[in-house]
């Protein structure tokens, strides 16, 4: 049974290149590039991890995984991929919840997989 | 007497000592005189004296024999005759006595020589009337002595003894009389003296007292002082009891129009007067003040003195008793100057301050003065309004209580640090910028508050600080665009990462899925790598720098094992030493947990690791060394030594400025944007830590880092 990730992420080019190396790890998954309607997106779908982008239109990644972790208690891992990247926000991401936060342009696609790897484990 | 006093002192010296030598000389000579010739007398009246008394042995002498005889004659016995016998014997030493006595005396004399065959015969008839007695017996001798002859004899002598006394008596009645005379003019001599002794003595004195001295101490003294009050630049009037002018030097005369001859003698007011600058009022009170008081009184300020021609002059200066032997005020000397100078003077500098006072009052800024104590003495309008206080309100209090300065937490500023106490130490200018990690804010006397930015410069004057001069103004605008700009870089930031994460990812992507890459294919990924990397670095350092210089690094401290990192990093940093072929070392002693910040301790080894890595040539070395500080044991220190490019002497002070890089490596290492060491010293201020540095060129660099271990 291949794992299921649910992927928050606005930018096209970096959804392609997630989604090829998905592929290529042999994981499923689903993009969605807004917060709005998540809710009923993860019930449907059922994802084993969120990869959640922090910027995004309408609501940003932290109302997102607000309503997620605190407002719903979901309890799907959601790791925060962003290029925002200050004390603040780590430390805000992983109060709110998240199990990991990872630095986009400085983490290769091959260390992503390997951080999704130990959490899927 | 006042042709006395016009005489030359040494005539009137001469005078004076020969008249008292001529009157004593005078009384010394009588004195003398008298005095010998009472002595005189005196010799004169014994020998008188001694006459008289050999006279009488004489005469004695002759009684005596004539006694004998006419015992003798009378009784026949020879007991009788013993007086007549002794005196026979010494009549005739008696007589040469008296003849030796008057040897002076040609009339004794001749009364002697006529006296002497007198006594002769008397001593022949006595003989006679004893030998008769003797021969004859009683009545033979007694016709002898009853013939008269022997009476006779007696007679004539005893004429004679008369006229030698007389005269004997009389000269010594002349010299007793001579005497009296003598002694009583030595008397009168000698109480004439002793007067005129008293009388000079009075004299002297006096002549001392007011001739004398006054010629020779005053006169002279006066003189010099005349020459000299000729030749000072202020005009000199001398007045006497009555006001009259006695002096008037030649200052007096420029400054006044009149000449001495024309002063001298007028009574003062009539040639000099002192009015009141805008009332025209006499102001002459100082004058009489100081004669009254017998003090120096000064000109009131805004004294004028009408010159000859009318016009006025601005005068000051003061007035000064003068007194006599007695010490009572005799007079009085007026010194005055013209001060138009210092009039205009004052007006300029009254203009000057006005002009001072605009501009200040029209500056943009806030400007604070105090004095060295740290009292304010002035702040602009710009400054109350800012501050909301009045210049009245605030003037001469302490600057530390009424300007209150607070940290962003809200914590007051220790005055050990604040700008005013660091200038009026070091005596330099001190200023706190905009991207100041420390931002103070101002209280508004509303305990309102605002940022600020100050510059606060100490006034220095011949070496010593006498105050200091702030500037600050309030930069809420500055601090919001400076927020914006932060923010702008960070959106900026976050925005070109976006573009870079796709290159990076589709690049490896490509590299993984692009098979049988030759060696310059593979070259190619490399390089889109690497360069993905370094922008990836850059935008990173920008960021860093934006949050350090905004303040909004915000230390969080944990527990962790220094050495654990150091270990990590080493790894980390192996292939990248091994791929530039130099050696990586190191010395790990000290091995305990740490409380600090460990994302910025990350970040200081990381760049200190990777710049000694970039600098150092092929085949050399890298050390890193992490201790407990000696010098400072609550501290841990970090020692990154290697053994390349090192830092030229010129560029050292500039090493950690932002964005600089060394001329020496620019070249070779084009890599580099000059963030790296300027983020490193802000993160180590940050953790009150301090960063310096060793190095030679072409032989090394050594970093040194400390910091608390907690």
């Amino acid at each position: 049974m291949k794992k299921k990730i649910l992927i928050v992420e606005d930018d096209i080019s970096l959804r392609d290149a997630l989604n090829e190396k998905l592929t290529d790890l042999n994981y499923e998954f689903l993009n969605v590039s807004k917060g709005e309607g998540i809710l009923s997106v993860i019930k449907d779908y059922q994802p084993d991890l969120i990869l959640l982008d922090l910027v995004l239109p309408e609501k940003n990644g932290f109302e997102i995984l607000e309503e997620l972790k605190v407002k719903n208690k979901i309890l799907t891992p959601v790791i925060i991929l962003t290029n925002l990247n200050s004390q603040e926000e780590q430390k805000r991401g992983r109060d709110l919840g998240a199990i990991d936060y990872i630095l986009k342009s400085d983490t290769s696609l091959k260390d992503i997989g390997t951080n999704i790897g130990k959490v899927l484990a | 007497m006042k042709l006395f006093k016009k005489l030359p002192i040494g005539i009137i010296n001469a005078i004076l000592i020969f008249s008292i030598v001529a009157v004593f000389s005078v009384i010394i000579v009588i004195s003398s005189l008298s005095v010998f010739r009472l002595v005189d007398n005196n010799l004169l009246e014994r020998h008188t004296y001694e006459v008289m008394i050999s006279i009488d042995a004489v005469i004695s002498d002759l009684q005596n024999a004539e006694t004998g005889q006419r015992g003798y004659v009378l009784t026949g016995r020879a007991e009788y005759l013993e007086p007549y016998t002794t005196a026979s014997q010494v009549l005739s030493s008696d007589l040469q006595n008296l003849q030796d006595l008057i040897n002076d005396n040609p009339a004794q004399q001749e009364r002697l020589s006529r006296m002497r065959p007198l006594i002769d015969e008397k001593i022949a008839d006595l003989q006679i009337s004893v030998v008769l007695r003797n021969v004859g017996g009683f009545n033979e001798a007694l016709k002898g002595v009853l013939t008269e002859k022997g009476k006779q004899i007696m007679d004539s002598i005893r004429l004679i003894v008369t006229e030698m006394k007389g005269e004997e008596s009389n000269l010594l009645q002349i010299r007793l009389a001579d005497t009296d005379k003598t002694i009583t003019t030595l008397k009168d001599v000698l109480l004439f003296g002793g007067m005129a002794g008293l009388l000079f003595y009075l004299l002297v004195n006096y002549i001392i007292g007011h001739f004398i001295i006054e010629g020779l101490i005053k006169k002279p003294i006066f003189q010099r002082e005349k020459q000299l009050l000729e030749s000072v630049g202020d005009g000199v009037v001398a007045i006497d009891r009555s006001f009259k002018i006695t002096l008037f030097n030649k200052a007096a005369t420029i400054l006044t129009g009149w000449s001495a001859e024309e002063a001298i003698g007028k009574p003062f007011r009539s040639i000099i007067q002192f009015v009141d600058a805008n009332t025209k009022k006499e102001k002459v009170v100082f004058i009489e003040e100081a004669m009254l008081y017998g003090e120096i009184r000064s000109m009131e300020n805004h004294t004028v003195l009408i010159q000859k021609d009318g016009r006025e002059m601005p005068v000051g200066d003061s007035a000064s008793p003068v007194f006599d032997a007695s010490h009572q005020v005799d007079g009085c000397i007026i010194v005055f100057r013209d001060m138009s100078r210092e009039y205009e003077k004052a007006n300029e500098l009254a203009v000057i301050a006005k002009e001072k006072e605009t501009m200040f009052a029209s500056i943009g800024d806030g400007l604070l003065t105090t004095d060295v104590q740290g009292n304010i003495t002035f702040i602009n309008k710009t400054a109350e309004k800012l501050l909301g206080y009045k210049n009245e309100e605030v003037m001469g209090k302490v600057y530390s209580e009424i300007v209150l300065a607070e940290d962003e937490k809200g914590a007051a500023v220790p005055s050990d640090i604040r700008p005013i106490n660091l200038a009026l130490a070091a005596g330099a200018t001190t200023t706190t910028t905009t991207t100041t990690v420390l931002t103070y804010n101002y209280l508004r006397k509303d305990k309102t508050k605002f940022p600020v930015a100050v510059t606060v410069t100490p006034v220095i004057l011949d070496g010593k600080i006498i105050g200091t001069v702030e500037v600050f103004r309030d930069i809420t605008k500055e601090k919001e665009i400076d927020r914006a700009k932060s923010e702008f870089v960070s959106l900026a930031s976050h925005q070109l990462r976006t573009p870079l994460t796709s290159i990076k990812w589709h690049t490896e992507l490509l590299s993984e899925k692009i098979k049988n890459l030759g060696q310059s294919e593979k070259t190619h990924f490399t390089e889109l790598t690497s360069a993905t990397t370094r922008m990836s670095d850059i935008i990173n350092s920008f960021l860093n720098v934006t949050r350090l210089e905004l303040g909004t690094v915000k230390i969080q401290t944990e527990k962790f094992n220094l050495m654990e990192v150091a270990e990590q990093f080493f790894t980390e940093f192996t292939p990248v030493a091994k791929e530039a072929k130099v050696e990586l070392v190191k010395k790990i002693i000290y091995t305990n947990e740490i409380l600090q910040d460990k994302t910025i301790i990350n970040n200081v080894l990381q760049n200190l690791l990777s710049n000694a890595i970039k600098y150092t040539p092929a085949g050399g070395q890298v050390i890193l060394e992490i201790l407990a500080d000696p010098k400072e044991d609550k501290n841990v220190l970090i020692k990154v030594t290697d053994t390349g490019y090192g830092i030229p002497e010129a560029e050292k002070d500039k090493i950690f400025n932002k964005m600089f890089r060394a001329e020496n490596v620019k070249k070779k290492i084009p890599d580099g944007n000059g963030l790296g060491l300027y983020i490193v010293k802000s993160l180590v201020n940050l953790i009150k830590g301090r960063i310096w540095f060793e190095s030679q060129e072409n032989k090394g660099t050594t970093f040194f880092v400390t910091f608390p271990k907690k």
